[in-house]
């Protein structure tokens, strides 16, 4: 199933849209992916499995708060530089664990106030969910910052 | 009041100006004028604290350079964590309490025969053996507040009396002003979060462990292990941002209930695992350390890794 914001143009929905549709595919687990605008807390577009599109409303509202800048960056930086290149990870993500369940955040490169979100059941591998997910970030940043 | 003006307090007060450069600890400075003002800010500033349900760390170093008590002020509350980094002060402190506190006594000897933390023991006392170690505490938490105002008249002379700004109460018996205060001995059982922070501190470049409150909502520091202590202020800033992070309404509405949180904030990886009595925070820059802390936070229960 699938749902849209009017937020976005047609074409430009069809676009993301068929980027999601491609990481439901790619991850059997996935239950649902979907882009949304940080500062409404609203979905921009979304593809899911069954009848999911109450809870990803609410895992919206959620993604919106969690990756709030004033919750994140004003973590202490226990560090100081350091070179962040060792692994393949960026700022702004967010696993989020909840018994069988994974909620991932991630925020986009090209826009700040854009997120992707993905919610997958019976994840094995946890790292191959979040570079799976990661490569739609990817493929889909050109049209996100365009949005 | 913010975190800020607690700085600047003690700093007014000649506190914030250590004999050698940390931010780590409280030294007192020389000098009968410095003193007063020490002791008289230091019971404004309890006194803020706690009516401002802000969360700080005091910590009173005595005249040897020897870490005595911290005592952590959270969400209003006054509860108390012995010197880092472990137990031994609060050993010592059981130590003095001498007989009338036989069930403490009792439980430092089973954690010491069991090999369990102290917190654990501590934990596992009957509501009586609680209430006789808050009033321990207690005292020995006023005298070590009273021993830091008035350690430097302890080298140079007699105490001398409080300016009268400060409540009269306060003037020769600073338990009094502690006595209205809460002393919250937190309930310290082991959960999965704390079996974590067990196992996995020693990994990370920096490793908390906090109990939550009786609402669940309130967070308090009970130990940290790291390469350098936090300051206050990181303290305060990391406790400020994992609440929002551990309670997020939206996503419990949506059925979830967060176990697990992987944050990555500038380079570095941020943990939190969350239990039902305490909360863990791990701080590394390690690209394998989510997948041990996975494994281990999953084997605490006997569920497989994801």
């Amino acid at each position: 199933m699938s749902g849209g914001s009017r937020a976005l143009s047609e074409a430009l929905e069809l676009r993301i849209g068929r980027s999601l549709a491609a990481t439901l595919l790619r991850i059997p687990e996935c239950q649902a992916a979907a882009w949304v605008d940080l500062d409404s807390a609203t979905l921009l577009s979304a593809r899911y499995r069954g009848e999911f599109r109450k809870d990803l409303e609410r895992i919206a509202a959620a993604a919106s708060d969690l990756l709030d800048p004033r919750h994140t960056t004003a973590l202490p930086d226990v560090f100081g530089e350091w070179d962040a290149g060792q692994d393949e990870g960026t700022d702004g993500e967010l696993v989020v664990i909840s018994g069988s369940t994974v909620n991932l955040f991630m925020r986009s490169r090209s826009r700040a106030d854009r997120a992707l979100i993905v919610r997958a059941d019976g994840v094995r591998y946890l790292g191959a969910l979040m570079s799976s997910v990661r490569q739609t970030l990817a493929e889909a940043e050109e049209t996100i910052a365009i949005s | 009041m913010n975190i800020a003006y607690f700085t600047e307090t003690l700093q007014s007060a000649g506190v914030g100006a250590p004999r050698k450069r940390s931010d780590s600890g409280i030294f007192c400075r020389r000098g009968p004028a410095r003193t007063e003002r020490t002791a008289e800010r230091l019971l404004m500033l309890l006194d803020e604290l706690e009516r401002e349900r802000q969360s700080g760390v005091l910590s009173y170093t005595s005249a040897d350079g020897v870490r005595r008590y911290d005592v952590v002020v959270a969400d209003g509350g006054v509860s108390y964590v012995s010197g880092r980094p472990g137990e031994a002060d609060l050993d010592e402190l059981m130590a003095e309490a001498g007989q009338r506190f036989a069930p403490i006594r009792r439980a430092l000897q089973r954690a010491r025969r069991r090999g369990l933390p102290l917190a654990q023991a501590l934990g596992e006392l009957a509501p009586e053996g609680v209430e006789a170690l808050q009033r321990t505490l207690r005292r020995h938490v006023a005298r070590g507040l009273w021993a830091m105002a008035g350690d430097e008249v302890y080298l140079q002379g007699p105490i001398r009396p409080l300016p009268g700004s400060v409540d009269p109460r306060m003037r020769h018996d600073p338990a009094a002003i502690l006595e209205q205060l809460l002393c919250e001995i937190p309930e310290q059982r082991a959960d999965r979060a704390s079996e974590l922070f067990r196992r996995s501190a020693a990994d990370c470049e920096l490793a908390l462990l906090l109990c939550r409150g009786a609402s669940g909502e309130a967070l308090l520091p009970l130990s940290q292990h790291g390469k350098r202590p936090l300051r206050i202020v990181e303290l305060n800033a990391t406790l400020r941002c994992l609440k929002p992070l551990v309670h997020q309404s939206d996503l419990r509405a949506a059925g979830d209930q967060p176990e697990l949180l992987f944050l990555r904030v500038r380079g570095a990886l941020w943990t939190v695992a969350v239990a039902e009595r305490h909360v863990a925070v791990f701080n590394s820059r390690d690209p394998y350390l989510r997948n041990r802390i996975i494994s281990r936070f999953m084997a605490a229960s006997g569920g497989n890794p994801a």
